[in-house]
């Protein structure tokens, strides 16, 4: 058999070979039921898919954001370690001050051990930036007889004690704060002493 | 007159009307099962039609039909290998024949009878260039072939249809090269 009569036998063998007409509505109205039922479970999919997704993001966000807020709470330590400048030549007599800043706070730590007989005073602490990137301005007062002089009281007392003040600046403030020198003023007994603080910043 | 773009369901549905028996007629020259073979015209086009925004006219649409049904029957014929495997492994023995009663019938057995010494990629070049009449550049495009393989492995299978056919095209055993009882009855 040649080339061609193989095809023509072929073409007689399979002539008849097509879809009935019902047969082929039947097909093309599953193939459209069965298109609107995958698309739907490829969005169901996709969506479980994007919540996933969600979920990774937020997890690594999170992960992002607690090692961000680690270092920058670490940075801020370090920043204070170099911010710690009690400049005990202006700093009245026996009186230690420290300088400490936090992710969220800064702490004025007062060690006094020689000033004994200004327990009824009030103390002035007052905190001014120069013009770094965003001048900070605090004020604390310190009264013998609050709850935050208890230990100051003592300290005046007892001739050697702690005491931590909480300055009310944000976090965002003092992120901001960057190199800067701070005029720092405690008013004592009727006399103010200015000592300047350097900031070395973040 | 330009005409207004058809939307997917209406250009597929277009394809299918047009292609639809082809599809169909391909199939059952590769598998040998007209089910099978309806279930296969069924999830081409479904495929055709879920991947009608990434066709674009980029190719011919009809190469690009015949390449998903080539895929989908491949899938298939996969299919029917490996659970002829397991049956054969399991020494399950096949059903008897029925009585053949109908043309469709009859017309279905001498067709497998004279494809059933083929492998898959015979039938398949048998079926795209000698029954459906696709050129060699097409049916290479289709089969992810060079065209020099779609040539070879076209003669080795129109040889191979020789021997069954025989010279007046009755059906001949392969094996003893005597004519068939028709049909296989």
């Amino acid at each position: 058999m040649g080339y061609n009569d193989i095809q023509q036998k072929l073409a007689t063998m399979t002539a008849d070979i097509s879809l009935p007409r019902e047969r082929k509505q039947a097909i093309w109205a599953n193939i459209q039921r069965e298109t609107i039922v995958r698309e739907r479970k490829a969005r169901r999919r996709s969506f479980g898919v994007s919540q996933q997704w969600f979920a990774g993001i937020a997890a690594a966000v999170l992960v992002v954001a607690s090692v961000a807020i680690a270092s920058t709470e670490w940075l801020h330590r370090r920043g204070t370690t170099t911010a710690v400048y009690p400049s005990h030549q202006q700093v009245p007599a026996g009186v230690v001050f420290e300088y400490r800043g936090h992710s969220n706070h800064w702490d004025v730590i007062l060690r006094e051990s020689s000033v004994q007989q200004k327990e009824t005073d009030s103390l002035l602490i007052t905190y001014k930036g120069d013009g770094g990137p965003t001048p900070v301005e605090v004020q604390c007062t310190l009264t013998p007889g609050t709850a935050g002089s208890q230990s100051y009281r003592a300290a005046l007392q007892g001739g050697q004690a702690e005491l931590a003040l909480q300055s009310p600046v944000n976090e965002e403030q003092f992120a901001a704060v960057g190199e800067q020198t701070f005029s720092v003023n405690l008013k004592w007994n009727g006399h103010t002493e200015t000592l300047k603080l350097h900031y070395a910043g973040n | 007159m330009s005409r207004t773009p058809l939307s997917a369901g209406e250009a597929v549905e277009e394809l299918f009307q047009l292609h639809a028996d082809e599809v169909y007629r391909y199939a059952v020259c590769v598998l040998g099962n007209r089910a099978e073979a309806e279930d296969v015209v069924q999830e081409v086009f479904i495929r055709v039609l879920r991947s009608w925004e990434r066709f674009r006219n980029e190719s011919a649409a009809k190469t690009w039909l015949w390449t998903i049904a080539r895929n989908c029957v491949h899938d298939v014929y996969r299919r029917q290998s490996r659970r002829k495997e397991h049956l054969m492994g399991a020494e399950h023995l096949p059903e008897p024949a029925s009585p053949v009663q109908t043309p469709a019938e009859t017309a279905d057995l001498e067709l497998q009878e004279t494809l059933a010494g083929l492998s898959e990629s015979y039938r398949q070049v048998v079926t795209l260039r000698l029954i459906e009449d696709l050129s060699t550049e097409d049916t290479a495009k289709v089969l992810g072939w060079s065209t020099a393989k779609v040539r070879t492995t076209l003669h080795r299978a129109v040889n191979a249809l020789r021997k069954v056919l025989g010279p007046d095209g009755v059906l001949l055993d392969p094996q003893t090269g005597r004519e068939q009882r028709p049909y296989g009855i």
